[in-house]
């Protein structure tokens, strides 16, 4: 019986099936006739996955008792010898297995189909929802709405109506579940959550439908619209109540196990170690043994910077929904001595109703310079502040900026006198065409001179003094974009090199070269004392993957090491200080998952921001390790 | 005489309209049971809770003895059930529909149902809607009849159908039926159909059961009254109707 009542939803519902084949076709012969058109072509896939499989799902599901309605045939088969259960769960099974259906051909597609992969890859929704693919996205959707449908569709004839309530039930329960409960879940998190957070509630509230709907069908009159509804609340309600409950149980449990992954927040290093952050605590990995060490544990530590022997880091706590505390911290860099240098609930506090967002120790230790700006109700300015390693010499200086810009430092002047802080406008400023600035701040005067405008932000590189300020800029006249030096006490500026794109450059630990991949097809070196680039080679057909080559110094400035897709896979390829290549590693992942890259003597350290992984590669074993 | 089926306090409303309640009957193996009524009184309603289309709202149901819940689905492979609007699936096919239906029934009778297809003049491959009202009743009697119940239930099939074809149906296939051994159980408001078949007689009225005798005991006492009466009228179970339900 079971059989027979899944096989005849199967042939119901081919015409749907057929639509949802045929959309699928129309889509993949626009992906292949749209070659060079990717803005349209992203936007389709993102439709396809998100709008049109998740309504395949909420059709199959609302028409799930069309046939029965129509010539009153459910009265037929009621009076046969079945279970009304047994009804529901065959029709259940057979819509969920032709949407099954469905989602297969359309991931068999993606994968077979050259570049559609990397197309619903590049559009895989990580920011958006939290570590969701833009496809395990969409068939979640689907199956949630085809769930609600057919949850709904024994209480009316009208196909229209349930497909409109499902939408407006589902979409009620999981914005309400949004704005009621997401807040509630950043305390337990110790850091912001992401959408992805509702996937309890997107897989349990359904199920609750699912369940009031299979138990009010079993017990209800068929013939009284008014009671199936009846009927159907009756379980319905309790049942939602209790999804909910579980879900935010559900939630909350994965909020404070830290969520999806060990996301890992920062990655540098110093004087033959590496440190990088990750959930709660902060890590150390030397070289010289080999052994990765937690050396300090925080909440959420965001970010920190090396110098003089110190770590600073700030130290995120959501002490309730809307109230977050960022408090500085300063350690040894073995982790020993670790305290508060400034209490943000303090009034007198410069930092009372701010949060320090950029930050940078001196050369020496000693002292360490921020930037902070208002929370909530208080102003948005931002304040460039000092603060001795004790914890005493507070200072702050209202900047000069305006508020639609962010503020990161980005050196030392020599003898760590001065700090080199970049400001970069965002949202509306930058849509304004307003200019990026490079200042000069004095901390103890609070003075702060514009040394540079419209340069790039130095994202890409790091170094505590800085004598030769490399910057980035474009020259509107040729449209070229130059990478240049600016002697940061005079001034002065000298070109580097000139190309269509200056992709990367990296300045080698003793600050005597400056390599730089410009072009997307010439390495080269630069000497500051020769005032030359005294290597240059050219890469015929150089594929570096969508995140960039990443260009790293290794074996304390002896050669380079750089990100290149060969045969289709990911390698580290390493070059000598002639630019000769010495050797290429395969990636062990997918070289569009490796981000960060840094070089400590003859190992690599490459960040897995897929996975939230760290690897370490051997240079001279030619091997890799996952050490996080 | 065993019985079959045993309905005890049966209660019905659908919304605020009430109709029946505290309603009780049984039906003795082997007779024809006929259930008479006027439009609107509830005997679709008695047959739908009996078939387990509906729930009661209160009451209890036995077959061959066992109390039966709503929801339990065994007992109604020994009941044929043939409804007074065809309720097919449209879309199907006639041998679909019958193909379909024997997974019910672990009586089917596949030969029995291809030759009431053939009897019938019924078209395999012709979709059930395309068929006329005479030939989906047509069909619900092969579908009903070729799993061999025990238990046949009629609600008023021949309603508008012609003459000469309800006469048939009555006379030959629920006869037949009858001497067989099947129990039948015929509601209808067209009293003369019922006539010539019946051997105990229900009569709905009001929410009740207001007859629930064999028909010759009804029958004679009913003439014996009428000639005691000196009253001259059409006789016959219509007239027997009538003093019920006026």
């Amino acid at each position: 019986m079971f059989e027979k009542i899944f096989r005849k939803e199967w042939k119901d519902k081919l015409d749907l099936l057929i639509f949802a084949l045929a959309g699928i076709l129309i889509y993949v012969l626009a992906f292949l006739l749209l070659p060079g058109r990717r803005d349209l072509v992203d936007i389709l896939t993102g439709a396809v996955t998100v709008i049109f499989l998740p309504f395949v799902g909420l059709l199959l599901g609302a028409g799930g008792f069309a046939a029965e309605f129509k010539d009153d045939a459910w009265a037929y088969l009621f009076s046969r010898p079945v279970k009304r259960s047994t009804v529901w769960l065959a029709k259940y099974a057979a819509l969920l297995t032709i949407l099954a259906a469905v989602l297969l051909l359309f991931a068999v597609v993606v994968r077979v189909v050259p570049g559609l992969s990397r197309t619903v890859a590049d559009l895989g929704a990580k920011d958006l929802s939290g570590g969701f693919s833009l496809m395990s996205l969409g068939f979640l959707l689907s199956w949630a709405l085809l769930t609600v449908g057919f949850s709904l569709s024994f209480l009316t004839e009208r196909q229209y109506a349930v497909v409109f309530s499902s939408l407006l039930i589902w979409a009620l329960l999981e914005f309400g579940a949004f704005l009621l409960w997401l807040p509630f879940l950043a305390p337990l998190a110790g850091s912001p959550v992401s959408a992805a957070a509702l996937a309890p509630f997107t897989i349990l509230l359904p199920i609750g439908l699912a369940l009031a709907s299979l138990l009010a069908f079993a017990r209800t009159d068929f013939s009284q619209p008014a009671r199936k509804v009846r009927d159907f609340a009756k379980f319905g309600l309790p049942l939602l109540l209790a999804a909910l409950v579980l879900g935010a149980v559900w939630s909350a449990a994965a909020a404070a196990a830290g969520g999806r992954g060990r996301a890992i927040y920062d990655l540098q290093v110093y004087d033959s170690s590496a440190y990088f952050a990750g959930r709660g605590k902060v890590f150390r990995f030397d070289a010289a043994d080999g052994r990765l060490r937690t050396i300090a544990k925080a909440r959420v530590p965001l970010g920190f910077e090396i110098g003089g022997g110190k770590m600073v880091f700030i130290n995120y706590a959501f002490e309730t929904r809307r109230s977050v505390s960022a408090d500085l911290w300063m350690m040894n860099t073995d982790g020993s001595g670790a305290a508060p240098l400034n209490v943000t609930s303090r009034k007198d506090s410069p930092f009372f109703g701010r949060h320090p967002v950029s930050f940078q120790i001196s050369p020496d230790g000693r002292s360490v310079v921020f930037a902070a700006r208002g929370t909530g109700k208080r102003p948005a300015r931002w304040l460039l502040g000092s603060i001795k390693a004790d914890g005493s010499g507070l200072r702050s200086f209202p900047l000069d900026v305006d508020e639609g810009y962010w503020i990161r430092f980005v050196g030392w002047t020599a003898g760590g006198r001065d700090a080199l802080v970049f400001a970069v406008p965002s949202g509306r400023s930058a849509a304004e065409g307003a200019a990026t600035r490079l200042f000069r701040f004095d901390p103890e005067t609070g003075a702060c001179r514009l040394l540079a405008e419209d340069i790039q932000y130095p994202s890409g590189d790091r170094r505590g003094v800085q004598r030769s300020f490399a910057f980035v800029s474009r020259c509107e006249d040729d449209r070229s974009t130059v990478l240049g030096l600016m002697d940061v006490e005079s001034g002065d500026k000298r070109e580097v090199v000139r190309d269509s794109s200056i992709d990367w450059y990296r300045w080698s630990d003793d600050g005597s070269r400056l390599a730089f991949f410009a072009g997307k097809r010439t390495l080269g070196i630069y000497s500051p004392a020769e005032g030359r680039v005294t290597v240059r080679r050219e890469l015929e057909d150089f594929d570096p993957g969508r995140l960039g080559p990443s260009l790293i110094w290794v074996r304390g400035g002896a050669g380079l090491a750089i990100k290149q897709v060969r045969d289709g896979a990911g390698h580290l390829v390493l070059l000598d200080a002639d630019l000769s290549e010495t050797g290429a590693l395969p990636l062990p992942f997918d070289v569009d998952e490796a981000g960060w890259l840094v070089g400590i003597g003859a190992y690599v350290l490459v960040l897995n921001w897929e996975e939230d992984q760290l690897w370490l590669a051997d240079l001279d074993a030619g091997t890799w390790r996952k050490i996080y | 005489m065993s019985e079959v089926l045993r309905v005890a306090n049966l209660a019905k409303s659908f919304g605020r309209k009430k109709v029946f309640e505290g309603l009780s009957l049984s039906l003795a193996k082997g007779k024809v049971h006929g259930l008479l009524g006027r439009n609107g009184e509830g005997k679709t309603t008695l047959i739908r809770i009996i078939t387990g289309v509906i729930p009661a709202d209160r009451g209890e149901l036995f077959f061959d003895g066992r109390a039966i819940r709503f929801g339990d689905a065994a007992y109604k492979r020994a009941i044929g059930y043939i409804p007074e609007d065809p309720f097919f699936f449209g879309g199907m096919r006639v041998g679909e529909l019958l193909d379909f239906n024997a997974a019910f029934y672990p009586r089917w009778d596949g030969p029995r149902a291809e030759d009431y297809l053939r009897v019938f003049g019924l078209d395999r491959d012709v979709r059930v809607r395309a068929l006329s009202r005479g030939l989906k009743l047509k069909l619900g009697f092969a579908a009903a009849l070729a799993a061999r119940p025990g238990l046949l239930v009629l609600d008023d099939p021949t309603s508008g159908i012609d003459v000469p074809t309800r006469q048939d149906f009555l006379r030959d296939i629920i006869r037949e039926l009858a001497d067989a051994g099947t129990t039948v159980l015929f509601a209808t408001h067209m009293v003369h159909e019922l006539e010539r078949i019946v051997e105990h007689l229900f009569i709905l009225h009001g929410g009740r059961l207001v007859l629930d005798e064999d028909y010759e005991a009804v029958r004679e006492r009913h003439d014996e009254r009428m000639a005691a009466g000196g009253e001259a009228g059409p006789g016959g179970l219509e007239d027997i109707f009538r003093s019920f339900v006026a």
